[in-house]
């Protein structure tokens, strides 16, 4: 018994180690490669390190700097703060109005979003929203980005902050009313501090989805000053990438190491977003 | 006194609500039931929408691209979520014992679900490189394959889309383990407990507790996998755009191709987004429905 116990520990470690290895050797590979001198790495992209011992970091700055992967990097942290923030001003404006003042035709409303969530309309809004978005003669801006991702951020954040907002006792809100806050105060001073989790999860979550969309900045930010970094390395890839394959990899690495080192700290908050938007009630 | 305090509650309700459900209304309810008129239309993306009628409905049945594209998303679908789900169910159950250092293995597999499909696109692309990639140099040194004789895994239409989708396992497999770990945890230990006492053995316990107790998850990961197959986009952007030979044509890239990409046909590439919409929605309900059934049963 005890010694086929020890059998399972050995097999799950064992695949558990494997499946880790899948993960973790292509990423460091990548590093690797985006250290070595062009010369080297045409001869040696499939060792892990530069051969001769000379690791050359100035692939980076060279990759920061070419293809605009600098001007794309401040795009994309642009839009996507931009977004994030008007998502959580209106998304918790209303998921406030849901949960606390649960008004006449709140149930509905939070119905609506939550059934919406469920449905796969990204893709067939596509070509209507680009009418749209031509006809307010905002194709080839960042305002235009922002707007639609906003909409698609908001059913989710409404739903995740109604739920967050529910776990706290509603007498909170009347004690303070009582003492004389007005509900401007009592969402800054009380409920908002109280609601730092929830706002946590949904800032990530929605932080990583637009950081990582490549389909709304392939419709709308054709021009190389307006690309967000999903495009530029597409584009990168096709235009530098076939020539310096050291500087493309140290692109790639740029792109990749800031969002893996961030979801390494605040992992929790990254899972419990991505399991609580496809857990829906 | 009480009644007008209510009232006034509901209009600050009401106000509190307006931004959020007009940006919605406005960018994706609006846009939905315009996207149906749209399909009706014949439009080059400049200008007004033409009313055609079903013309570009009727166009449909007669275009082998859609259908050849869906068959490849229906390959690409079995494919992946096969794995997904059947593996991702076996892993969680190893992930949800008590290990040391399990956490950390959890931190690891689930790495490659916050990195952008571009940027997994273009390390893949390296790895499959045919003479100087991480894979085929792997398998020379392990003498599996001849120096002389590699696989361009992108550059041949037999291995293309088999390509592709090993690297979509790779970006989601922590996702879906993830999704089933976060269902076995809500499972009660008390059953298992019970079941111990009685002498019931791994297999039998996982198939008649663990499964029926987190059937609504096995059909959550379904729909998203099903779903994800046939929205599948950046990936094929980023290795192949569709090539070799139209290997990896897949019913987004046609869409888009059809519209924003090449030939302007926006009317008609509305009308496919549609009828692939409908088929999602069906494939969607038809789930839904079963895991409704699911929950009578229990």
């Amino acid at each position: 018994m005890k010694a086929k116990r020890l059998i399972v520990k050995i097999l799950d470690y064992t695949v558990l180690a494997i499946l880790s290895a899948v993960i973790i050797v292509p990423l460091f590979w990548l590093l690797g490669n985006s250290v070595k001198s062009n010369k080297d790495i045409r001869v040696n992209m499939a060792k892990f390190f530069p051969s001769s011992g000379e690791w050359q970091f100035e692939n980076y700055t060279s990759a920061w700097k070419r293809g605009n992967i600098g001007q794309s990097v401040l795009n994309s942290i642009i839009i996507t703060a931009v977004s994030v923030f008007l998502i959580i001003v209106v998304a918790y404006l209303a998921a406030y109005a849901i949960a606390r003042i649960r008004y006449k035709g709140s149930g509905i409303v939070l119905g609506l979003f939550v059934s919406l969530m469920m449905v796969p309309l990204s893709q067939v809004v596509m070509i209507p929203q680009y009418r749209m978005i031509s006809s307010m003669n905002l194709v080839s801006t960042h305002i235009g980005v922002v707007l639609l991702y906003v909409a698609a951020g908001i059913p989710f954040s409404v739903f995740l902050l109604t739920s967050f907002l529910r776990t706290f006792p509603i007498e909170m809100d009347e004690a303070a009313s009582i003492d004389g806050c007005n509900r401007i105060q009592i969402i800054i001073k009380i409920l908002l501090p109280l609601s730092r989790p929830g706002l946590a999860t949904v800032i990530i979550f929605q932080s990583m989805n637009i950081w990582n969309d490549y389909f709304i900045p392939l419709i709308y930010l054709r021009s190389p000053a307006m690309r967000t970094i999903t495009l530029s390395l597409k584009n990168f890839m096709g235009q530098w990438g076939l020539v310096d394959y050291n500087t493309l990899f140290a692109a790639i690495a740029t792109v990749t190491l800031p969002i893996v080192i961030i979801y390494v700290i605040f992992q929790k908050q990254f899972i419990s977003g991505l399991i609580s938007g496809s857990v829906k009630g | 006194m009480l009644k007008s305090k209510k009232k006034r509650d509901n209009i600050f309700g009401y106000l509190f609500s307006l931004p959020a459900l007009f940006i919605y209304g406005a960018f994706t309810i609006y846009p939905f039931f315009y996207g149906i008129y749209i399909s009706f239309c014949e439009w080059s993306g400049f200008g007004e929408p033409t009313f055609i009628g079903i013309q570009n409905y009727l166009k449909i049945p007669g275009d082998s691209a859609v259908f050849s594209a869906l068959a490849h998303n229906a390959l690409y679908a079995v494919g992946t979520v096969s794995v997904k789900v059947v593996f991702g169910f076996l892993i969680a159950l190893i992930l949800n014992k008590s290990l040391k250092g399990i956490t950390a293995f959890r931190t690891i597999l689930f790495i490659p679900v916050v990195i952008s499909f571009i940027a997994i696109g273009a390390i893949w692309t390296w790895i499959l490189n045919p003479t100087q990639g991480l894979l085929n140099n792997l398998l020379i040194a392990i003498g599996v394959m001849d120096r002389g004789n590699v696989t361009a895994w992108l550059g041949d239409e037999r291995y293309a889309l088999i390509s592709l989708m090993i690297v979509d396992l790779w970006k989601w497999m922590g996702y879906h383990i993830v999704l089933f770990l976060a269902g076995l945890q809500t499972i009660s230990p008390d059953l298992y407990e019970s079941a111990e006492i009685d002498g019931v053995n791994w297999y039998q316990k996982t198939v008649y507790i663990t499964i029926p107790q987190i059937k609504n998850v096995f059909y959550m990961n379904l729909t998203f996998c099903l779903v994800g197959a046939f929205n599948v986009f950046d990936i094929v952007m980023a290795m192949t755009e569709g090539g070799p030979y139209g290997a990896t044509e897949v019913i987004s890239k046609y869409i888009y191709d059809t519209s924003f990409g090449a030939t302007n046909m926006f009317g008609y590439a509305m009308s496919i987004s549609m009828f692939v919409f409908v088929l999602m929605l069906a494939v969607t309900l038809i789930i839904l429905k079963f895991m409704r059934k699911a929950e009578e049963n229990m």
